[in-house]
């Protein structure tokens, strides 16, 4: 898979190397152990089209929990602060909710592949 | 190994039963906006789009000179060009239906599966596509420059007669941006004339809203919300897929405008459907059940009176043709 990303990256894919990014994301970091039980957990609000604005200041390792409170599906990718790019499960239902878990300092771009009107920057300042 | 640090607690979908059921959406919630946006990046002005009018019509962006965006993107064609397969892509694999470039300016993302992110983007791409103009922007950039009628229009547009690949996607970008559907008989409606459209149509739009919940992607004034999906065509074409290996994005497809459809068609991204009877009834059914179909594509059925309403509702989003006459091209 890197050799793939890298050739991604040599023919200037950019989508379909930030998408392959996820995937070995998303293999990886679910082996991954549970974190610790008190870390802070938020909670950010997707509502129709848009995340609702949030009060709170995150911080790194701090959980955050995205809640879909529209009737319609989505399907949330976060851009990390190097371009990476990390999809939360493929759909996320009406009512549903996911968890991620804020990895280290730097701005998060929050967008849903199947409405790409839906967009929200987080600033995670170091410790 | 700094990946051990993004623990991700991927696959907690959680359901928490805070779902709320959808508001009822009023006639308001499609009121035609009041300016044309632009990005800090492009503003919109009259020299550019004037410029970009003409760069638009002009063949010699096409490699051998025949072609221009025009040629598909036909003022007298809604902005599209009305056939199936497109121009040239008679033996192109998963050849896509033309979209048209009307009321472009408000789009979030372009092209069917979504791969450019803007006007400035997307300006390149069928110039430099072998099946449509079929050139290349370190050629095209020079025949422009050797028309010297072409460098007083942009320096009129950016200050000087520079031409550069950045000025002519800006260019052509805000001429798109100014191509606007006219005001429809449903416009007239939404701001108070209540003898604007029929009953029948009336009665379409609450259906379009509620039982068939059309609204569900076709939103806002431009009856779309941008949004990808899979509704169960039997299209072979991976759609936004073959960009987002994730399984709602394969055989997905952008929403289109339902503002200024053609009466004949052709409609859906492969153009297989040649009547809004055709694909009223499509949706009814629900289409081809797969584990990427839309969640959106939640099979009802219409009577023929309610089948009739909802077209009737869908012409009341005709303004008619928006004319644009074709610029004197620069020698």
């Amino acid at each position: 898979m890197i050799r793939n990303m890298k050739e991604g990256i040599r023919r200037g894919n950019l989508l379909v190397m930030q998408v392959m990014t996820a995937c070995m994301l998303t293999v990886l970091c679910a082996m991954q152990p549970a974190q610790a039980e008190g870390a802070p957990q938020h909670r950010m609000i997707l509502s129709h089209h848009e995340f609702e604005p949030w009060d709170f200041t995150p911080k790194v390792g701090d959980r955050i929990e995205i809640v879909n409170t529209s009737d319609i599906v989505h399907s949330i990718y976060i851009t990390y602060p190097d371009g990476a790019v990390l999809t939360l499960g493929d759909v996320q239902l009406p009512g549903q909710s996911v968890i991620w878990e804020v990895p280290a300092a730097g701005e998060y771009l929050f967008k849903c592949w199947i409405h790409p009107v839906i967009n929200a920057r987080m600033q995670v300042q170091p410790d | 190994m700094r990946l051990g640090g993004l623990l991700l607690m991927l696959g907690l979908l959680v359901p928490v039963g805070i779902g709320q059921a959808a508001d009822p959406v009023t006639r308001e919630a499609f009121r035609r906006p009041a300016d044309i946006p632009s990005p800090p990046s492009n503003p919109l002005t009259a020299e550019k789009a004037a410029l970009g009018k003409m760069l638009f019509f002009d063949p010699r962006l096409s490699r051998d000179r025949t072609m221009s965006c025009a040629t598909c993107h036909a003022p007298d064609k809604r902005w599209s060009d009305g056939r199936m397969p497109p121009l040239g892509a008679e033996h192109v694999a998963n050849a896509r239906r033309t979209p048209t470039v009307l009321n472009s300016a408000w789009l979030n993302a372009l092209m069917w599966d979504g791969r450019a992110a803007s006007l400035e983007a997307q300006a390149m791409l069928p110039i430099t596509t072998p099946h449509e103009m079929n050139f290349d922007m370190p050629a095209l950039l020079e025949r422009l420059r050797q028309i010297e009628g072409y460098r007083p229009h942009f320096a009129g547009a950016f200050g000087d007669g520079t031409i550069s690949q950045e000025r002519v996607t800006q260019a052509l970008a805000s001429f798109q941006r100014t191509l606007v559907s006219n005001a429809a008989p449903f416009d007239r409606w939404v701001e108070g004339d209540e003898s604007a459209i029929s009953a029948s149509a009336k009665r379409g739009f609450c259906l379009f809203t509620g039982k068939a919940n059309c609204v569900s992607c076709h939103k806002s004034w431009r009856f779309t919300d941008d949004s990808f999906h899979d509704i169960g065509l039997s299209s072979p074409d991976p759609g936004r897929g073959a960009h987002v290996p994730i399984t709602p994005m394969q055989f997905a497809f952008k929403t289109p405008s339902l503002r200024d459809l053609p009466i004949t068609g052709p409609y859906m991204h492969d153009g297989s459907m040649f009547s809004l009877e055709e694909v009223i009834r499509h949706y009814e059914d629900g289409g081809i059940a797969r584990k990427s179909r839309s969640a959106e594509m939640k099979p009802f059925q219409l009577t023929d009176e309610e089948r009739q309403a909802l077209i009737d509702f869908l012409r009341t989003l005709d303004g008619g043709p928006l004319v644009v006459e074709a610029p004197r091209l620069p020698e």
